[in-house]
Order: structure tokens, then C-alpha cells, then sequence
């Protein structure tokens, strides 16, 4: 699929309340539940409380609603917790609001899916005993959907939450109707006779409830990071809709809380049904709406998960920009990155599942801490945005940002204080491990970039005859002609060529007499000798000339499959990348371009030589002087624009180093690096034989091998997608930050 | 549906009903580069007294606002230039400025408002040479990176 299709199109408000509000919508299915099961546990008496503390949820809401609309209107870019925060509060801050979003993407999955599951279950009691798996099957769905890169149209997240709306306002229409003439009874079904007084009902029993109740709440912040989705005017949209989201929101949790306490639901572990569920019941008699009531509510609610799977890898994506975690985060467009973190989301929302038996009230233990937390850091954050901007109006808006931090910071205190041991502990002690990994991602970034500034690095020299070459080959087919007339027509100061068998010495002569040939035997694995080989001259050739290893590779077809069908060749690139002072220039041939006609060694006419750059540093500088060896037509680096600033600071750098070449800094407007890339070099029309496209790749080696991940990643991408584009050899130019020092003594 | 639009007289509310469902239904089935074209034509509008880069006309001085999606810096010209292209949905353009020694401020994904003489450039872009510029934010979504 195309990468293009993961961006939402802009979107009209009656669109956008769908896409963005399921979350916030859905927690109508289990907020009145939450808070009765509480008031139960002190006796039927305590049940009435229902309807004042939803009405503080409810005042409560509004209130973070209205403080959103705030952040809305100030941050028309997206200025979801983590924006706000890191942006006005600092490094720290932003870590906080980060981890806590990143476990509340995980927890809007679980929660989501497990009371999807309930409603299933409310409708339908024979499942009880299979909640967990049907839970696991929901989350496999929804990973599934994502994986394969689901098409998200309007439609798709309408129907449910529409849906959803309608037959929650039939239901409250009904109930409200059938209490003209004294309200019908729920009958309670699993609850059993509830004592009237179990035990007093104190005010922590009364906090606690509140904070049960407070999951309402959950889901606001969507709309908030996706203000760049909405159609112009982007803020004033946004703010609308989340008005309307809110409004729709308080009116059903009122609504379903008034009619739960004068139906007299009762609901306790062992309730068979959900307190929505038992509504419906009590309202419709159990019959057609009651089933649709419960589809709709699961529907909602897996559709409340997916929005997490959309979520989370924006996040990561952000945090990558700003280096908190590995880039490769950053290129969204990628499949296999996308794809790692659904698998990781899913993963942990299953093991949360499975851990908390597929406990709704448990997992719920978790949540809120994670919601309070970043919407109580979002509008600190505010705060501190309007005293630094003092936009028009910022003392209003001060104040009720700084109203809102207050109460969600007390509302905080309380989930904290009253479920801190029934589950809140273990976000508590995961946030800070999950603000260390991101922390010490960010130093090692830091490390390596001062490392790349080095100054001391000499340069190598730039005449072209400084430039050894030595042909892999490995067979003499058509990849192997290609690179004979490639290395010829950049005129190396030797060119030399080995071989693992002898087998193809004869068919060597005959192709390329000017290039001598050596039989490389011994024992060990091919990886072994070709490194030994290596090793060999490099010890012959001075310091300060390049040495490069040309690849000649014949690929059966098209696709990641044929790297996995051979992948000895691939391991032997990808560890040559460790091996000092050795270049690897990949000579990659499709079987089905090869053309038999074709004068085999041809020299191209034209080389276009492009260097892939990020920044300015040692790196980048030894790979454009790598570039001068290779004779190019045209020589220019281009760069692929992520971020606005870093853009902006390559250039200024390109220019402040006075560097004689051309670089062209692209948009790539879906950050999808390859597509991008593809699209560029055809403007130079590579067909292998007179015109060839050289890409040369700046990369840098890290000795501990488990940091190397942390790198080159965009690179890797970039030489497994290069390998299928016709006429496109790759370069890796590896810079070893070891070797920062330079070994030369001259 | 064109029929009813056709009748405005007779259904002022159906063709009220019609045109938004119609915009609906755009929103659902264009691909991506038509959503971003149409948001940077909707960015354009929001600048006041520029012409649409469709209707730019050579050798005339002219205002003109766009978002930069492609930067060229080429030291080997003399004293160095610096190339923006941008675009507002309708077509785009090249500004060249030489003899600057740093982008103060211009990125991709910036919007950028120029006033110079419009000139023909070598490909059927129009290009602007050394004009007076201001630099305003783009529309950010879908054009670069947040």
C-alpha cells in the first residue's frame, strides 16, 4: 500500500467527531459502572450518591474541556500532553507526560477491548468463561487491521460512533419515558440481595468513587493532537468539536447514571451484566435494542483501541524527532517500523489482559493515573505557554489553564491516594524505568553527535586515483559486468578482483583481462575470508585512500522475500559495515532488467552521484569526499526534510562549511524516505547501462553492537529498497566514532 | 445531483444538502496529494492580496504566497544562491537569491510570500530573482513534518 494513505485527508467536523471522539465517547459504557460498583461495596444505601458524584464527573469534564480548548487554539500543529509539556516545561517534564501517554496508549487498549468484551458477554452470558480469549481474539483483530494497513475512511469510524450515540439516546429516551409512570426495576441479575449498610459511607469512599467516576474523562486529549486533520479554520474546528464531543459526553454519562439509580442497579463482582447492559434491559425488556444497545457498545470500544494503534506510533514518531528514542521511529511511513510498534502496543495490552483476568474494575485501577498525569502536565504546561507568549487574551486563558492543572492535579492526588493499591503502583513504578530507557537513548544521541563534530578528523584525499577497487566475484554473470564497467569508468588507482571459486577464472579473463583476478581459498565461512581477504590489502594501501569492496548481485525478483532467500550476501554487507577502512559499493541487478543484447561491461556514460545527509559532521564530510573519488557526471547531497529546524541547520552549516557541492533538501511530505527517493532519481532516468545513479550513504559505527540499532537506520532502509530500483548502485560509507582520532600520524 | 443544483429557486435547501454532501464525499475519496493540494489552496486564500501561482504573469511584478517544499543551495555559483520552491496548490515556483551566506529562516514546510518581477525559468516554472520575502507559517499538515 501506499505510505500516502496513512495521512488522514482533512477532515469536516461531522468526520472528525467520529475519528477523534470514540475514546473519549466510549468510557460512557463503563464511567456509571465504575462508581457504583464502589458506592456498593458500602451497602445499597450508599447507591443514591450516584447521581451527585456524576454530576461532579460531569462539571469536572467541562471544566478539562473547556482548559483544551485553550491548548486547541494555542497549538494548531498538535499539542498533544507531550508537545505541551516538553515544549514549556522542559526535558524531564516531556519525558513524564511521554511514558505516561505511551502506557496510556497500551491501557486505552486493554480497558477498550475488556469492556467491548463485557458488553459481548452482557448479551450473550454462555461466554463468560471465554472472555479472555474472545479479548485476545479482539485485540489480534484490531492488530491484524492495522498490520495490513486498514484504509480508515470517514465511514468507517462513523457508523460505529454514530451508531453508538443513537442507541444510547433511544435507550435514555425510552428510559426516560417508562419513569413518567414510576421507573421499571433492573433485575440485577448475578448481583444478589445487596446489604443496606455494609459500613459507613465515609468521604474517602466518596473520593473514590469520584475517581472511578473520573474515567469519563479518558480520551479528551485526542482531538488535541489531531487539529492538523481538521478542515480550515484548523482550531476553531477543533474547538467546536470538542465542545460537541463534550457536550454529547456529559449528556449520556448523566443520563445513564440517572437512570441506573432509579432503576436501582445494583452492581457487584459477579453482576452478569454491565450496569449499561442492565439498562437496557430493564429499559427495553430485553428485546431487539437491547442487543443492538450491547453491539454498538463493543463496537465503540474496539474501535476506542484503535485509535490507540493510530496514536502510538504518531507518538513515537515525535519522540524520535527530538531523539528519545530510536529514529528510526521517525520514519512513519515505513512498514516494518509502523509494524513493530503495533506489535509491541498489542503485545503488552494482551499481557495486561491476561494478567488482570480480563478485570474491567482492575485494569481500570491503572488507567486513570496515566490520564490525570498528562492532562494535569498538558495544561501546566499552558500555563507557562501563555505567561512566555502573552498572546491577546492570555490572561483569561492563564486562568483557566491554571484552574484546570489545580483540579486535575487534586483529581490526580486522589486517583493516586485511593487506587494506588489496587494497581496504580505499577504505572507508578513503570513510568520512571520507561523515562530512563528515553533518557539514556537521548545521551547516547548526544554522545554520538559530539563524537561526529570531532574536529580533529584529517581529510582524506580527494583525488580520484586515490580511490582501490576490488570486485567481489563471487560469480560472473550480469551484475558482475555491470560492476566491471562501473569501476572502470570511475578510473581507481587499482582495481583488482577476487573470487571463492575457481571455477570462474576463465569467464573472468574473457570479460575483464584489465583486471587482475585472485582465488581466494582456505577454510572458514565466506564472511571469514572475504574479511581476511580484505584485511590484506588494506594493509598494502596507505591511510588515506579509500578502499572499496564492489558487490555485483544478480536478485531473482522484486521484494523483501528474495533478501530472505539469499541472505548470505546481505550478512556479509551488513558486517563488512564494522570492518575499518572498507567501503561497500552494492551492484544490484533485477533479473528481470537483465538485457542479453547488451554490450556485457559497458562503462556508463553518465554517473549521477547523490550523498543522503542529515547533518554536517565527519560522517557526511568523509562521504562526499568518498563521492569526489568516484568521477561523477553530477554530484550533489540531498537531504530529506523531517523537521523543519534540522532542515533549517543543514543548510546554515552546509553553507558556514563552504563545501563545493550543490545540497538540495527535499519535503517529504508522508516521511516516507524511500517513495521519496525513488521519485528524485528518476528525474535522472537510471537504466544500469549508459546512466547510472550512485547513492552514497554516510553511516557511522558504534562498537557496542547493541547501540548500533539506535543508527543507520534510515540507511538500511534505504539500501534494502535501492536494491530493486533499475540502474541504482548503493555506496556505505562507514565512519567509525572509535576512530575519531585519526589513526594517521603524517 | 446536477439537476438539483441546477434548481436553486425551487430547493434552496437541497442544493445546500447536495453541495455538502458532495464536499463529503470528496473528503472520503481523494487521494492524498489532492487533500494536500486543496489544504494549500485553502492556506493561500487565508493571504491576502496574493495571485494564485496558476495565474502568475511573467514579466510583471506580483505577490505571490507558497509553501516551500524543496530547498537548493549551490555554493558553486559565485558568491553562492539559494533556490525555494514552492507551492499553493495550483501550480509552483522557483525564488532564487544569490549572495546569501545563510536561510535565515527559510525551511521546508515554511510558507513563504514573495513580491518581485516574474520571470520564465528554464522548465515551465515561473521563477522570481532576489525578491523581498516574508516568511509566514505553512499549513503543516500534509505539506512537511510537524
Amino acid at each position: 500500500m501506499s505510505s500516502g494513505e496513512l495521512e488522514h485527508t482533512l477532515l469536516p467536523k461531522t468526520i472528525a467527531l467520529p475519528v477523534f471522539s470514540s475514546d473519549a465517547l466510549s468510557s460512557v459504557a463503563y464511567a456509571t459502572q465504575e462508581i457504583l460498583l464502589v458506592l456498593g461495596a458500602v451497602g445499597a444505601a450508599a447507591l443514591s450518591n450516584v447521581v451527585p458524584i456524576s454530576f461532579a464527573v460531569g462539571t469536572l469534564l467541562a471544566l478539562v474541556i473547556v482548559s483544551y480548548r485553550q491548548t486547541v487554539r494555542a497549538y494548531p500543529n498538535g499539542g498533544g500532553a507531550y508537545i505541551v509539556s516538553h515544549e514549556n516545561l522542559g526535558d524531564k517534564a516531556g519525558l513524564l507526560a511521554a511514558s505516561a501517554l505511551l502506557i496510556d496508549y497500551v491501557l486505552t487498549v486493554s480497558v477498550s477491548i475488556t469492556a467491548g468484551t463485557d458488553a459481548i458477554v452482557t448479551a450473550a452470558p454462555g461466554l463468560e468463561p471465554f472472555k479472555i480469549e474472545i479479548a485476545i481474539a479482539f485485540i489480534a483483530f484490531v492488530a491484524l487491521m492495522n498490520l495490513r494497513g486498514v484504509k480508515e475512511s470517514g465511514i468507517f469510524f462513523a457508523i460505529p460512533t454514530y451508531g453508538f450515540i443513537l442507541s444510547i439516546a433511544v435507550l435514555l429516551l425510552t428510559g426516560f419515558t417508562s419513569c413518567l409512570g414510576g421507573c421499571p426495576q433492573a433485575e440485577n441479575l448475578g448481583a444478589g440481595h445487596l446489604a443496606s449498610n455494609l459500613e459507613p459511607l465515609t468521604w474517602f469512599i466518596i473520593l473514590k468513587a469520584f475517581a472511578a467516576g473520573t474515567t469519563a474523562l479518558t480520551g479528551v486529549e485526542a482531538i488535541s493532537n489531531g487539529v492538523p486533520a481538521f478542515r480550515y479554520p484548523q482550531s476553531k474546528n477543533a474547538a467546536t468539536t470538542l465542545t460537541i464531543m463534550g457536550t454529547i459526553s456529559i449528556s449520556m454519562f448523566l443520563g445513564v447514571s440517572w437512570l441506573a439509580d432509579k432503576m436501582n442497579v445494583i452492581h457487584v463482582h459477579g453482576s452478569e451484566r454491565t450496569v449499561l447492559g442492565e439498562i437496557a434491559h430493564t429499559a427495553f425488556g430485553g428485546g431487539l435494542m437491547f442487543y443492538v444497545v450491547q453491539v454498538m457498545t463493543a463496537m465503540i470500544l474496539i474501535l476506542a483501541a484503535n485509535t490507540a494503534f493510530a496514536d502510538f506510533p504518531r507518538l513515537t514518531s515525535i519522540l524520535a524527532v527530538d531523539r528519545f528514542m530510536p529514529r528510526q521511529f521517525m520514519n512513519r511511513g515505513d512498514r516494518l517500523v509502523f509494524s513493530n510498534g503495533i506489535v509491541i502496543l498489542s503485545f503488552f495490552a494482551g499481557l495486561l489482559i491476561v494478567v488482570f483476568d480480563a478485570d474491567l474494575n482492575r485494569l481500570i485501577q491503572l488507567y486513570l493515573v496515566g490520564v490525570f498525569m498528562s492532562f494535569t502536565l498538558s495544561q501546566a504546561g499552558m500555563v507557562v505557554h501563555w505567561r512566555r507568549t502573552k498572546e491577546r487574551g492570555w490572561r483569561r486563558s492563564l486562568g483557566i489553564n491554571a484552574f484546570g492543572a489545580c483540579l486535575t492535579g487534586t483529581v490526580l492526588v486522589v486517583v493516586i491516594a485511593t487506587k494506588f493499591t489496587g494497581g496504580a503502583w505499577i504505572v507508578i513504578a513503570a513510568t520512571p524505568v520507561l523515562m530512563f530507557m528515553m533518557h539514556s537513548v537521548h545521551k547516547h544521541y548526544l554522545w554520538v553527535k559530539e563524537q561526529l563534530a570531532d574536529a580533529e578528523r584529517i581529510p582524506v584525499d580527494r583525488r580520484p586515483g586515490h580511490q582501490n577497487v576490488v570486485i567481489f566475484a563471487h560469480k560472473v554473470d550480469a551484475a558482475t559486468a555491470r560492476a566491471i564497467g562501473y569501476t572502470r569508468s570511475i578510473r581507481p588507482g587499482t582495481a583488482r578482483a577476487f573470487a571463492l571459486d575457481k571455477g570462474v577464472a576463465s569467464a573472468w579473463k574473457r570479460l575483464a583481462p584489465d583486471i587482475p583476478l585472485t582465488i581466494v581459498q582456505g577454510s572458514g565461512s565466506m564472511r571469514a575470508k572475504v574479511k581476511a581477504h580484505l584485511r590484506s590489502i588494506r594493509a598494502t594501501l596507505p591511510q588515506d585512500e579509500f578502499l572499496t569492496l564492489v558487490v555485483p548481485e544478480v536478485l531473482g525478483g522484486r521484494g523483501w522475500r528474495e533478501l530472505i532467500r539469499h541472505p548470505s550476501m546481505q550478512l556479509l554487507k551488513g558486517s563488512l559495515l564494522s570492518e575499518p577502512g572498507v567501503q561497500v559499493l552494492n551492484v544490484p541487478i533485477v533479473a528481470d532488467e537483465i538485457d542479453p543484447d547488451s554490450d556485457e561491461a559497458q562503462e556508463p556514460a553518465r554517473n549521477y552521484v547523490i550523498i543522503l545527509v542529515s547533518a554536517v559532521h565527519n560522517s557526511t564530510l568523509q562521504a562526499i569526499e568518498y563521492a569526489e573519488t568516484l568521477r561523477p557526471t553530477d554530484l550533489r547531497a540531498l537531504s530529506f526534510g523531517l523537521d523543519p529546524q534540522e532542515t533549517e541547520q543543514l543548510g546554515n552549516e552546509w553553507l558556514a562549511a563552504r563545501i563545493p557541492h550543490p545540497l538540495e533538501m527535499q519535503d517529504s511530505p508522508f516521511r516516507d524516505i524511500s517513495t521519496s527517493l525513488r521519485h528524485y532519481i528518476a528525474q535522472f532516468e537510471p537504466n544500469g547501462r549508459d546512466r547510472i545513479v550512485t547513492i552514497v550513504l554516510p553511516e557511522w559505527v558504534v562498537n557496542k553492537q547493541r547501540h548500533q540499532i539506535l543508527h543507520n537506520q534510515t540507511a538500511l532502509i534505504v539500501k534494502r529498497d535501492m536494491l530493486f530500483e533499475p540502474g541504482v548502485v548503493v555506496a556505505s560509507v562507514p565512519y567509525h566514532l572509535e576512530d575519531a582520532v585519526p589513526q594517521r600520524t603524517s | 445531483m446536477e439537476t438539483l443544483d441546477q434548481a436553486p429557486a425551487i430547493l434552496p435547501y437541497f442544493s445546500v444538502v447536495t453541495k455538502r454532501t458532495d464536499s463529503y464525499w470528496t473528503s472520503l475519496t481523494q487521494t492524498p496529494e489532492e487533500a494536500r493540494n486543496e489544504n494549500l489552496k485553502v492556506w493561500a486564500s487565508t493571504i491576502q492580496g496574493v495571485v494564485k501561482i496558476a495565474d502568475v504573469k511573467i514579466r510583471e511584478r506580483q505577490k505571490v504566497a507558497g509553501v516551500i517544499t524543496n530547498i537548493r543551495i549551490d555554493p558553486r555559483e559565485g558568491s553562492g544562491s539559494i533556490e525555494a520552491t514552492f507551492v499553493d496548490g495550483t501550480g509552483q515556483m522557483l525564488a532564487k537569491w544569490l549572495g546569501r551566506q545563510a536561510l535565515q529562516g527559510i525551511t521546508l514546510g515554511m510558507g513563504l510570500i514573495i513580491e518581485g518581477t516574474i520571470g520564465a525559468g528554464t522548465t515551465d516554472e515561473p521563477i522570481v530573482l532576489n525578491p523581498e520575502y516574508v516568511l509566514v507559517p505553512g499549513p503543516e499538515h500534509g505539506v512537511a513534518a510537524h
